[in-house]
């Protein structure tokens, strides 16, 4: 290639790199802006549903009656809403190339709303991902980008959505490079990181910048407090374990039911849920406020047992019976009370100086969140964000390795995954990923001398690959070819060396030779 | 295209600013309501009301330091004081110098027998800031502090606060003799006399204040003066005692200045009459093998019956020869006995005074 062209092409790629830049920055903006209207809406709502001290009536009453019409839109407008949101956001990037049709961000925004502020015990930072990177799709196909740059928007969106829904940018980052990509090595690591501090910095000029929980200054009283923490570790693995088998047992069964049932499911949930709140409200929405009472001590035993035990219980059905919402929340809840329950019999009984329940539940929210989400580094920093206090991280790192491997070993199966695999949708397995993470051109190529003769003709050559380009690349080139792509060699220049095809494409991703 | 997405992500900006000024102010209010609600369940006497009340205030508007003091009031009012405490400790990170933070920390670690860090909070709370409704309360917390001190054997601790209370002290009789009331309790009778005597000095007839000085004057030895007090106050059980052993400490020493001869001989007499009494009526027989404290006593007992055989001897003119000794037996007869038999009666305690007064006593 001459230099001038050279030069061109590299002119080409600094603006397409400026614009991908560009564009980060406002997926961030814009990411951020949803989380902070998602968040308002929810409370705006909650208080038009329950006023400041609803009555047992209005408790019992408002999760069935919304649920009937949050049935209804399910059913008919956004079936793909239901649930988190963060499956969907990992099978429209592993799967679907990154596309999230325009309807999802807005009916998810619009189904989570109701659920959350009509009492069912859900969160709001799934759906917050699932927002935010239906955003960055759609602004990524208005454009438009390639389909591999619209795809690598997903992750940039979902993690600067959850960047401002929890004001945890790193730990955002990191669950994007844990949970969507799988890889945290990923190349979009600097675009993530933009877009999360560009979405923090709105939210919070916005909100302000309290954390999320006012936590006292913890710290490991005595060494030999580590073995409570691994205790409360084991713990949170057996409760993350029942939480996971148990949400998808019974959603295995609301899946079971007749179809024509789907549009009552929501409701059935909401009973349910209407029943619960009446005696235990704390349990309704996020529950952060109870969250924060554990944390700082002003929870007995008892309440906390209790609220743990209801909240597993409220999340399963509210989540099961296909409302809108997330688990991350009642993660970070349950956590803090089985954590703060197990903390108040250590504080008691313990030969050794211990700390406060508090630091309990506060080590119990990662614990849980490990167990359940599968996202161990996520949950370290993003305790440490949320409450600003790094004292605590090495029982927390503790009990986190201790939650994710009991609830690995006996659920291999991460529970969004497993999710997905109950909706039919099958992701790669790790290796499948590696595997194709290595493929290159040349895996698919059919050699020169048995190649198509039409592949080296000049029209041929306005789009051909190198026999290095990956597979994403193969894919996004043979859809703008004639059928025939030819692979030209980066050392001489316009030399072809082979061809791919569909047919040679997909014998090659089945593991056949390509001329075969 | 990117222009256009740019000028919307604006334009979202300062509307989604808009809706959540508005959320907050609904916000604002609502915590509002809930706080007043609180408050008014405080003033009903139904605390745990209120607590779920004020908890709710203070979650929804977590930066308002009057909703979380007003809830770990209530907490504290519930004796939750862990999480009372815990919401304290962080008002007073941000708010170190806080009058009521320190106060209630003051409390609640005295509630949990923490002496130390309650005697450091009610200090951090005296010498903090204080605002001008709050001055007149001041004084009150010192004496809260001082009453803290003395009832936790900090009598030390517990003076230089008095000094500090006495010098910014309403000039009332009551203060004066609440006051000198302390100064008695922390070991100070003649600062606590100074005070009874200027609420004496505003009230005449105030009986509080002359009883109590005549505690203080006896307290101090200046029987004289407490018997003038005691005689201005009324009788009452508390005094009663104490004006007996007065009146006797004067009418009884034989070493009393102007006194004739023979009223030195016949006080001397009575007190050896006394102390041999006492002897009698606890000493056993002193068998081989007894206690050191039992054969002291039976030592003394047959010091006392010689001395006695000397009075009864010696002429009267020389009485003044053995009044020392006399004096100094007697001391030594009752203060053994006090050890050995129990309490001296009031003639007992006077002779024991009375030993001290003329500096028999060793110690």
């Amino acid at each position: 290639m001459n230099p001038t062209a050279l030069l061109s092409a590299s002119r080409l790629r600094l603006r397409e790199h400026q614009l991908f830049l560009a564009l980060t920055i406002v997926v961030g903006v814009l990411a951020g802006l949803s989380a902070v209207l998602f968040t308002v809406a929810i409370e705006w709502t909650a208080r038009l549903f329950f006023g400041l001290d609803p009555s047992a009536v209005r408790l019992a009453i408002v999760p069935v009656v919304v649920s009937l019409g949050t049935g209804i839109l399910l059913a008919k407008f956004f079936p793909d809403v239901r649930g988190s949101g963060v499956p969907q956001t990992v099978a429209a990037f592993r799967l679907h190339g990154g596309v999230i049709p325009g309807r999802v961000p807005l009916g998810k925004f619009l189904m989570g709303v109701l659920s959350i502020a009509s009492g069912h015990s859900m969160g709001r930072e799934g759906p917050s991902v699932q927002i935010g990177a239906g955003l960055a799709s759609a602004v990524g196909r208005l454009l438009p980008l390639p389909p591999a740059r619209v795809k690598e928007l997903i992750p940039v969106g979902a993690a600067a959505a959850l960047a401002a829904a929890f004001n945890t940018p790193i730990a955002a980052v990191l669950f994007a490079l844990e949970e969507i990509i799988g890889d945290l090595n990923a190349a979009v690591l600097g675009s993530t990181v933009v877009a999360s501090v560009v979405s923090v910095v709105v939210a919070r000029s916005i909100l302000g910048n309290e954390p999320l929980f006012r936590v006292p200054a913890y710290h490991l009283e005595h060494p030999a407090e580590l073995f409570a923490y691994a205790l409360l570790g084991v713990l949170g693995g057996l409760v993350s374990l029942a939480f996971c088998k148990a949400l998808l047992r019974l959603r295995r069964m609301f899946l079971d039911m007749p179809m024509s049932t789907r549009i009552l499911q929501p409701a059935m949930g909401g009973l349910v849920i209407g029943g619960v709140l009446v005696v235990v409200p704390q349990v309704m929405g996020v529950g952060y406020e109870s969250v924060d009472q554990a944390l700082n001590g002003g929870l007995i035993l008892q309440t906390m047992v209790l609220l743990c035990v209801v909240k597993v219980v409220a999340t399963i059905v509210s989540y099961a019976s296909g409302n809108a919402g997330g688990i991350f929340a009642p993660s970070l809840f349950i956590g803090a009370m089985a954590g703060g329950a197990l903390g108040t019999v250590v504080h008691q009984f313990a030969p050794f100086p211990t700390a406060d329940p508090g630091a309990y539940a506060l080590v119990g929210m990662g614990a849980l969140f490990a167990g359940i989400i599968r996202a161990p580094m996520t949950s370290v920093f993003m305790i440490f964000e949320m409450t600003q206090d790094y004292e605590i991280v090495v029982p927390l790192m503790v009990a986190n390795l201790l939650s994710f491997l009991i609830s690995r070993r006996y659920q291999p199966i991460p529970i969004y995954h497993a999710l997905l695999r109950q909706d039919g949708v099958h992701l790669p397995t790790a290796a499948q990923s590696r595997a194709a993470a290595a493929w290159t051109a040349l895996d698919a190529m059919v050699p020169s001398d048995a190649a198509d003769p039409a592949a080296g003709s000049p029209e041929a050559l306005a789009v051909y690959v190198h026999p290095d380009h990956p597979l994403d690349v193969v894919i996004d080139r043979l859809a703008q070819s004639r059928g025939v792509l030819p692979v030209v060699s980066r050392e001489q220049a316009g030399h072809v060396v082979g061809a791919i095809t569909s047919e040679s494409l997909t014998r090659s991703i089945d593991g056949r030779r390509p001329d075969q | 295209m990117l222009i256009l997405l740019g000028v919307t992500a604006i334009a979202g900006f300062f509307v989604t600013r808009s809706v959540a000024e508005a959320n907050s102010q609904a916000r604002m209010r609502a915590a509002a309501a809930w706080f007043r609600a609180g408050e008014d369940q405080i003033a009903s006497g139904q605390v745990t009301g209120a607590v779920t009340a004020l908890r709710r205030a203070s979650a929804i508007d977590r930066s308002n330091s009057t909703y979380r003091l007003a809830l770990a009031s209530a907490l504290s009012a519930r004796a939750e004081d862990d999480p009372a405490r815990q919401l304290l400790l962080g008002l007073r990170q941000s708010m170190p110098e806080n009058v009521t933070v320190n106060l209630q920390l003051a409390r609640i670690e005295a509630r949990q027998k923490d002496t130390v860090a309650a005697v450091g909070y009610y200090q951090n709370a005296l010498y903090g800031k204080w605002d001008a409704d709050q001055l007149r309360d001041r004084p009150r917390i010192r004496v809260e502090l001082i009453r803290y001190l003395l009832d936790h054997g900090q009598p030390g601790l517990a003076l230089p606060e008095l000094l500090v209370l006495s010098a910014n002290l309403p000039d009332d009789g009551p203060s004066h003799v609440e006051l000198g009331q302390l100064f008695v309790t922390a070991g100070d009778p003649r600062r606590a006399l100074g005070h009874f005597e200027r609420a004496i000095a505003a009230n005449p007839k105030d009986e509080t204040a002359l009883a109590a000085a005549g505690a203080a004057t006896f307290a101090i030895g200046d029987y004289a003066a407490a018997d003038r007090y005691f005689r201005a106050a009324p009788q009452t059980g508390a005094t009663n005692t104490l004006r007996t052993v007065t009146r006797l400490v004067l009418t009884k020493d034989p070493l009393a200045s102007r006194l004739s001869t023979r009223d030195r001989r016949l006080r001397l007499e009575e007190g050896v009459a006394h102390a041999r009494a006492r002897l009698d009526a606890c000493v056993p027989p002193a068998a081989p093998g007894a206690p050191d404290d039992v054969a002291k006593l039976a030592a003394l007992a047959i010091d006392a019956l010689a001395f006695e055989q000397t009075l009864k001897t010696i002429p009267l003119a020389r009485t003044t020869d053995v009044l020392d000794d006399g004096v100094r037996l007697i001391w030594q007869i009752e203060n053994a006995a006090a050890g050995v038999c129990g309490p001296p009666d009031e003639f007992g305690q006077a002779l024991l005074l009375i030993g001290r007064r003329h500096d028999v006593d060793p110690s």
